[in-house]
This record gives C-alpha cells, structure tokens and sequence, in this order.
C-alpha cells in the first residue's frame, strides 16, 4: 500500500479521499491554489503544497505543478477524485512516465472511453445496447443530417470530448438540424478543446440509470448495484438514489451483470460507472461509461457498506479485490441531495461569497460530505457544489422523510450567498418523485408548474 | 474579467483629484502613491523611518494599527502598514517595512544559479534593475527565471539553493531603489 497519496483535487471530495487514506494509515498530501488555501482538505491533510492562482487551468488542472508537488513530497500515488485531470489521458500518461500511480484505469482506458463516440463502439462491442446514431465522429453536417433521417426526430447531438451531461444538444426537426450542429460544434471547441460531435436518437420519458463496477489488476470485476439519476437540472444531476425505484429488480441486475462484463471487456481497471438510458418500457441502452469515482458515489457506500476509495487504492496498489459479487448485498435505500451555492429563484445564478454560518445536520443514518464551514469563501472559479446529504433509511418512503429531516436543519448563512436546500426539499416532495416515477424531465415539469401558479 | 478603460481627459483628471485627496489626508510624508483603474488599485507606500517604529521587543516585524504605538487614532488614511495596500482582495501581504517580496511563479525548485558551480545570480546587498534574473525555479525539467520587476538592492535572500517552493512563495526580498 502507499505511504504517501497526494490528492489532486480540492472541495469536498479531496476531503473525502483524504478521510480514507487517513484512516488506511496513508500519509495524505493536499494541493491548493491561493483560493483554497484555508480550506478543508489544507486543514486536514498531512501536507499540503500551494500550486497556483485561484483559475483552475493553473491549478488543479496545473499536471506540472501537481507532478512537482507529488515528488517534492514524496507521493508515490495521485488520486484525481472527479472533475480536473481526473478522466485525462495525457496526465495519466505523465505520471506513467514520472513513475507515480495514477487512481484510475490507465491512459489507453480513459482515451477509448473519454472519446463518448468510441465508447459506444466499445460498448457494443462488448454486447450492451446502444442507441441508434453514430459510434464514429460526425464528418459534416451533411451526415448528420443523413444519420437523423435515418434514425428518425428528435436527435441528441454530443460533444465527443464532452460527457456529465455538458455539450448535448435536442434537435426537434431537420429544419433546425444545420444551425444546431454548428453551433454544437463551436460550444464544443470552446467547451472541450475537442470540435467533433456525434449522434443519438433521442429517448423521451427516459430514466437515467447507472451501474457502479469494480476491477482489479487481476482480472476480477463485479458489480455494486445501480443508481437512479433521473432528477436532473439542465442536464445536471441534483438528486440520486439506489436502488433505482419502480425498475423491475430482473431488469437492473441484468444492466448491472452486463456492464460488469463490459468493463471486463474493455479491460477496465478501478472504480468506474455506466451510464444507461431506460425508456418507458424499460429498454435500456447504454450512453457512456465514467472512469472515475462519481460524485454521488455515497448512496452506493451507505447501502453496500463498501468504501470506494478505500478499493480504488488498494486496486492501484496492485492488490486483488477482496469483495465476489455475492458479498455484495445491498440493503435498505440511500438518497443523495446536491446542495449548491445557487439562487434556485433567480434562475440557479451560482452566488459567491462569503458563508458566516454554516451547520450541516447529522443524526441516525445520515452522511454529509462537505468542505463548508463558518469562514468559506466560495469562490466563483470552481462549480458551486457545497454539500451532499446522503441519507438512508430501510425503504424509501422513510429515507425521503428522513432526508427532508435533515434538510431541513441545514443552516447555511452568508451575504449574497444562496443555496437549493428549499428547492431540493421541493424536488423530493413532488409526486412523480414521491412515486418514484420520475424522469429525466421532472425538474422542467416543477419549474412549469409553479411558473402557471404564478402566473 | 477586467473593464476595458479608455483614457479620457476626464478620468485623468479625476485620477490626479483623487490622488492629490489622498495625498492630503494621509499620515506622514508619501513616499509613492499608485492609481489605477482597471482591476481597480490603490497603493500607498510611506518610508520606514517616519512611519513605523523600530520592530519592538519581542515583536515580529512592526505591526502598529494604533494600538501597540501608542500614539492617538489617527484620522485619514494611515500607515496601518507600510508598504502596498491592495484593493483586489485575498489575503493581506505580511507586516513587513518597505522591502519588496519576490515570489515563486509556479511550484518546483528554486536554484540561485544558471548551473551547479557557477556563481548565484545575486548575493545580498547586490544591486539589481528590473529585468535582472535573480534565480531559477524548474519544474519538469524546465528551468523559469524569476526576475526582478523593479530598481531594489537585494536584502535577504529566503529560500536556500535546490529547496522545493510553492506558488507565490516568497523568494527574495529586495529593498527598493528609486530608479534613475
């Protein structure tokens, strides 16, 4: 096992990982620019080593200056956590070359899966359904429009370097098709660095499920069940839950027992997550793969009693998975809520500031990993993810109680700053959600209904 | 994102209005007074020798809000602290007199000369104009000069030879020099 882990992350999953690595005896190494300097996972860490300005592309996506800070403190390890270097292949390749281990499946892994195009091949490839569309980059808006006609309105056009919902576009019609491919094309440059689009058929009513796997350096890959990720804003998840509600249990252990095989195939190593479309006759495909921990990887901890990041070191270390499949038995249901440093009232503008307080709930059953605290300064440089409360209970109509318990005693008080503890709270109590029946369209559907109340 | 500011009479004018302002009210002679618009900036620095006492007994660098000089509260804008004081936000530069700090650019090595052997780039007490290497941070094998951005004589040198630094992590303090 490592002696020395340097985590190249800031916010609440750099505290998270460090938590981990503390408690395996790992010696932690914290990196921060100047806009993080007081923060959480500084105050917690063994060392902690300044590596730039606040802006990010000088900072936690800095791979020399992270690389310097690993040897300068003897880091043997670099766990990326999510977001940043986390899913890039040229970092992966450095710290190859720097003879440091990167948390994660490897540069060739992330290039064939990072390129959402190519992981769709992969995918079929190894026997998953996927949507109609494109598995190739498009070569023209020519073809796109070819490949539409052929798969029929609406079409998903994506960013093929994009992924967690960003760079996606709905086209309704051909008439609109040109211009949406072209302006695809020039947010993905800007986006992404990476112009190249390809093409979905559009799945209405859809569910977003998604299955959390597992692999070791020896072959062994298994499946932690799957994850309900409907609840969704712009495309950004704001609630999670497993199991997923109201899915026939034979159809996710089938999602999960292929994606497990999937990842086998496609030579997987680490923690990693696929995500799958279901329609309303429970057809699933899947739409692509995350090499990385996933940010509401929490819900899957509290029902498995699995530490993710306790098995993404010792699957770095080399050390062959302890868990089979049948050790994994989940119980009872976890639910996730994204609290956020955003005006819910004022369209989710992201509100820096100052927090004077800030007193997160506790209680039976539930789990907040946070980075808040009285004296944060949330900056505008980085998404504005403040907390996630995790709570768990038997059954779901009891863990939805319980997590507008604890939502309710969270206190969050800053000049300027806002946050979605009321909006989420609005969200659970929805009935489509109550009924867990909700889709991917359900925050749209709230913001229309209380728009007609008002108006 | 900075305001793109177009230099008008008017805001020249307005500019030395203000600075004749602060001028007048500021505590003690004014060693050097910086305006500026864009991004917003305002530095005032006083010479040591009128504005702060003498470090204390037992006392860090000077640190006199008042309360440890025991002279009346001063009205107007006072020499809190010599040296720059900046409108941008983040943390304060420490309490230090009137020398200038230079700081690491990027995270990696520092090294005081162009190669193992040769001689430093500077020495204490050394003179320096801006432009002037004073040392070398490499990082991935790539070696980053540090240069001196004003006129100043070298006062202290911080970081020995072949140590790790971090960002912003204060090399070389130099006493400045009024150029020409």
């Amino acid at each position: 096992m490592f002696s020395t882990v340097l985590i190249a992350n800031r916010g609440e999953i750099a505290l998270r990982i460090a938590r981990t690595c503390r408690e395996m005896g790992i010696r932690t190494v914290a990196v921060c620019s100047t806009a993080d300097r007081d923060s959480a996972v500084t105050r917690f860490a063994d060392a902690c080593v300044q590596i730039g300005p606040a802006p990010a592309r000088r900072s936690y996506l800095n791979a020399a200056a992270i690389i310097e800070a690993a040897h300068q403190t003897g880091a043997e390890a670099i766990h990326p956590g999510y977001g940043f270097l986390s899913e890039d292949p040229m970092f992966a390749d450095i710290c190859q070359g720097e003879g440091i281990v990167l948390v994660g499946p490897g540069a060739t892994v992330l290039e064939r899966l990072g390129d959402k195009a190519r992981a769709r091949e992969v995918a079929a490839q190894a026997g998953l359904p996927v949507l109609p569309g494109t598995t190739h980059p498009l070569t023209s808006a020519q073809e796109a429009r070819e490949v539409a006609d052929e798969i029929g309105y609406p079409v998903i056009v994506k960013a093929v370097a994009g992924g967690g919902g960003r760079g996606i576009s709905l086209v309704r019609d051909p008439a609109t098709l040109p211009r949406a491919y072209e302006a695809a094309r020039t947010a993905a440059l800007a986006t992404f660095g990476d112009p190249r689009l390809y093409l979905e058929q559009f799945v209405s009513s859809a569910r977003h499920i998604e299955v959390q796997v597992l692999a070791d350096r020896h072959g062994s890959v298994i499946h932690l069940g799957a994850r309900d990720c409907s609840a969704q804003r712009r495309r950004q998840k704001i609630v999670e839950e497993t199991p997923p509600p109201g899915l026939p249990g034979a159809v996710v252990d089938e999602m999960c027992v292929a994606a497990a095989r999937a990842a086998a195939h496609a030579d997987y190593v680490g923690a990693g997550t696929l995500e799958f479309v279901v329609d309303a006759d429970n057809r699933w495909y899947f739409i692509e793969a995350n090499c990385r921990l996933q940010v509401e990887h929490p819900v899957t901890e509290m029902v498995t009693g699995i530490d993710l990041v306790r098995e993404q070191l010792r699957i770095a270390a080399g050390e062959p998975l302890e868990l089979r499949q049948t050790d994994v038995l989940p119980r009872g249901v976890a639910i996730e809520c994204r609290v956020t440093a955003e005006d819910a009232d004022a369209g989710f503008r992201p509100t820096p500031g100052l927090i004077d307080e800030f007193e997160p709930p506790g209680g039976p059953f539930i789990r907040v990993d946070t980075h808040g605290r009285p004296g944060l300064r949330i900056s505008p440089d980085y998404d504005p993810l403040l907390a996630k409360v995790v709570a768990w209970a038997p059954d779901r109509p009891q863990a939805i109680a319980r997590m507008d318990r604890a939502l309710a005693e969270f206190r969050i008080e800053g000049r300027g700053v806002h946050h979605t503890v009321e909006f989420l709270r609005r969200t659970l109590a929805q009935a489509e959600f109550v009924a867990g029946q909700h889709t991917t369209g359900l925050v749209e559907r709230m913001a229309a209904a209380e728009a007609r109340r008002a108006g | 994102m900075s305001e793109e500011f177009r230099v008008t009479e008017p805001l020249v004018r307005s500019l030395c209005a203000e600075a004749i302002q602060l001028l007048a009210v500021a505590q003690g002679p004014v060693r050097r007074l910086k305006l500026q618009a864009g991004r917003v900036s305002v530095e005032i620095e006083w010479p040591t020798e009128t504005s702060l006492p003498a470090a204390w007994p037992g006392d860090g660098a000077p640190t006199a809000n008042g309360k440890a000089s025991n002279r009346a509260e001063p009205t107007g804008i006072s020499p809190v602290r010599s040296g720059v004081i900046h409108a941008e936000g983040g943390p304060p530069p420490p309490a230090e007199d009137d020398g200038v700090t230079l700081r690491s650019p990027l995270v990696g090595t520092f090294y005081r000369a162009s190669e193992p052997g040769t001689r430093p780039f500077v020495e204490v007490d050394d003179v320096v104009r801006p432009g002037d290497q004073i040392g070398i941070v490499e990082a991935m094998k790539l070696m980053n000069p540090v240069e001196a951005e004003r006129p100043g004589r070298v006062r202290q040198i911080l970081v020995a030879n072949g140590a790790a630094v971090e960002f912003d992590q204060p090399l070389i303090v130099l006493s400045p020099l009024d150029a020409g």
